[in-house]
């Protein structure tokens, strides 16, 4: 287990060797290396945000600041992390009664303990601007996040005459890119659509000390920036849309388990962010995922229904595309977008490695990994017994409360019959199965 | 499934030890020793005082769980509720690298116990859940040597599945369904090591340590004679 102490905004801390530092301005002591921006969320507000929602906010970015700014260790007992964190706020008391909430979050996400310090902010800065117009009648924040599930969820409620107002968070170019298509393609369904920029990282390559890639608590930004939000606007209401397989999060192996893998949409994080939220926004907040009882091959046949499969090719999944700006073909999600889209026939994007079809593919030990691994889940779903499946994973009781275990059981049976029959139709799933 | 990563096992000695003998095909017996053998920093992780908690909450499951099932239309939600509880408890009183492993272990002795011996969890009554946990966790000592057996059979599951990969690979390569083979049978194996054990009664959190210990010790031992 790998152990840090980062301190925010260069606030009182006691004096402890090793100190990470996290400035989301500049100091005395040193220039800003991470940039949260909000302004864009309050533009069209209908009031500036408290200083009890700009603690939110902040406590958010700063929390996942030090998701980025501690490096894990490779595998084995070195991936988990211990983090002290102390961090400025307004009102200290206040957050001290929901730092066990906050923790309990960032466990669950994470997998790594996180100790929480809050400090009474010396100069905490004021509330962004608001702009001159109003954001447009919406019913609720949508996650819009480049790839195809929250591409085709948002297009699902706009088709039902549902008006969202979009949330992204920006991130690399060709995810901005993505992000923008997508926001295109949804305006032929509603045109005066708006999508709200969230930024937040690190101010430039180098500014950390150490940098890590695997992100596991975005998600408690993202969702607890829709809700503030959603609180202020009064909707109350936060829409992530990710397909019941991603979001229940079932370990490819047993190799995978806890923060190996991520949690970012599973229900029962879900409502526990759901359930901060409200208590600290003092506003009752439901973040609704409309995708959880479908598989993303059936995702995608729902996008084909609503006439947008021809935009698909425009969609990001890989979880290296901030990076390479496209897609591995080895990462899972690139493994699971080519098997949704293959099972619906619709033209797809050109993936840098073919592990498919071209054998040699597999000389890098992650694509062979990554495969071998997507298959085993993929063989156990269609093989293990009714009785035994549950106890051989216990995470299908993560459907809960949004959908039962029987309900989570038929989903991933489906699953593993539609990946089993795109495996099944190419050379090197088969010369390993 | 999500986005996720997988590490081989380090390039030590006596992980490489484990590796070699798996891509050799030796008997599961000789595996299970080298498992063991190799993971003295698990050993060392699974030993510790918030793996003792997970290992209180199985023990106490059937007076802290049964009357919150026996009410519940749904246990399964009881038991995903009591797993969350306790994984946020035992990151209070002590960070570990072994938290993911300890809490399937939780998990799944939860899920078997609920179950019962010829029936799924999905569709049992909060009633059925309720009784098939006193069944099986009702005696303390019985419920601690299920759960360190279930530990060891995590550990030996993580371990292996890792190389699934690497056991696909060179002339004596195995495929995908007989690396999932292999992998259950030493996850037997593993959770058998617990089967000798002498569980003590009383509280878990002051024999975990003793017993965890001695379990890796039996494990490294191949049959017929010491390492």
């Amino acid at each position: 287990m790998k152990r840090f102490s980062v301190v925010v905004n260069d606030c009182a801390a006691p004096s402890v060797p090793g100190i990470l530092y996290i400035r989301s301005r500049d100091t005395e002591y040193g220039e800003r290396n991470f940039t949260a921006n909000f302004e864009a969320l309050a533009t069209g507000l209908p009031r500036l945000f408290a200083p009890r929602e700009l603690d939110w906010l902040e406590v958010l970015s700063h929390l996942f600041a030090a998701d980025l700014v501690c490096e894990r260790g490779r595998g084995d007992t070195d991936w988990s992390r211990s983090i002290d964190l102390w961090l400025p706020v307004r009102d200290p008391d206040f957050w001290d009664d929901h730092r066990s909430a906050i923790e309990g979050v960032w466990v669950d996400l994470t997998g790594d303990a996180l100790r929480l310090h809050f400090v009474e902010a010396a100069d905490a800065p004021g509330p962004p601007r608001m702009g001159t117009t109003a954001f447009p009648k919406h019913e609720g924040v949508a996650l819009l996040s480049g790839g195809q599930d929250s591409f085709v969820g948002t297009a699902s409620l706009l088709s039902e005459g549902t008006v969202p107002l979009l949330l992204s968070h920006s991130a690399s170019g060709a995810t901005n890119t993505a992000q923008a298509a997508v926001e295109a393609a949804l305006r032929n369904f509603e045109s005066g659509v708006v999508r709200l920029k969230l930024s937040a990282r690190r101010s430039a390559q180098g500014s950390f000390a150490t940098f890590e890639a695997s992100q596991r608590s975005r998600t408690l930004l993202y969702l607890g920036a829709a809700s503030a939000v959603a609180a202020v606007g009064g909707s109350g209401k936060v829409w992530i849309s990710e397909n019941g397989v991603m979001a229940i999060h079932l370990p490819l192996t047993e190799a995978r388990i806890g923060s190996l893998s991520t949690h970012t949409a599973a229900p029962p994080i879900v409502e526990r962010i759901s359930q901060l939220a409200t208590a600290v926004l003092d506003s009752e907040i439901e973040i609704v995922n409309p995708l959880v009882a479908k598989t993303k091959p059936e995702v995608v046949g729902v996008g084909v229904d609503l006439g947008i499969a021809d935009r698909f090719v425009d969609t990001v999944s890989c979880w290296k595309i901030g990076r390479t700006r496209a897609h591995c073909g080895v990462c899972a999600p690139c493994l699971l977008r080519r098997v949704s889209c293959e099972t619906n026939g619709v033209a797809d994007v050109t993936y840098a490695a073919d592990v498919f079809d071209d054998q040699d593919a597999l000389d890098d030990p992650v694509a062979r990994d990554n495969l071998a691994h997507f298959m085993a889940l993929t063989q156990d779903l269609l093989t293990v017994g009714d009785i035994a499946l549950p106890i051989e994973y216990p995470e299908l009781l993560n459907g809960e409360p949004a959908i039962s275990l029987t309900e989570s059981i038929e989903l991933h049976r489906r699953w593993g019959e539609q990946a089993h029959a795109v495996l099944s139709a190419h050379p090197v799933p088969q010369s390993i199965r | 499934m999500g986005t996720s990563v997988s590490y081989r096992a380090p390039v030590t000695p006596r992980w490489s030890a484990f590796t070699t003998a798996l891509q050799q095909g030796q008997p599961v017996e000789r595996l299970c020793s080298e498992l063991f053998n190799a993971g003295s920093d698990w050993e060392e992780a699974l030993s510790g005082r918030a793996v003792a908690f997970f290992a209180l909450a199985v023990t106490t499951a059937p007076e802290r769980l049964l009357a919150r099932i026996e009410a519940a239309e749904r246990p399964d939600r009881e038991l995903l509720a009591y797993v969350s509880e306790a994984r946020g408890a035992a990151a209070e009183l002590e960070p570990t690298s072994a938290a993911p492993i300890a809490e399937r272990a939780l998990a799944t002795v939860l899920v078997r116990s609920a179950s019962g011996e010829e029936a799924s969890l999905e569709g049992r009554s909060g009633a059925e859940a309720a009784a098939s946990i006193q069944n099986a966790l009702g005696d303390p000592s019985r419920a601690l040597a299920s759960y360190l057996g279930e530990v060891l059979s995590q550990y030996a599951k993580h371990v292996t599945a890792r190389e699934i990969g690497f056991l696909t690979e060179g002339p004596q390569s195995i495929g995908v369904s007989e690396a999932r083979v292999l992998t259950e049978k030493l996850a037997s194996a593993a959770a058998g090591v617990a089967a000798a054990a002498e569980v003590p009664t009383g509280d878990p959190q002051e024999s975990w340590r003793g017993l965890l210990q001695e379990a890796f010790e039996r494990g490294r031992r191949l049959p017929g004679g010491e390492r």
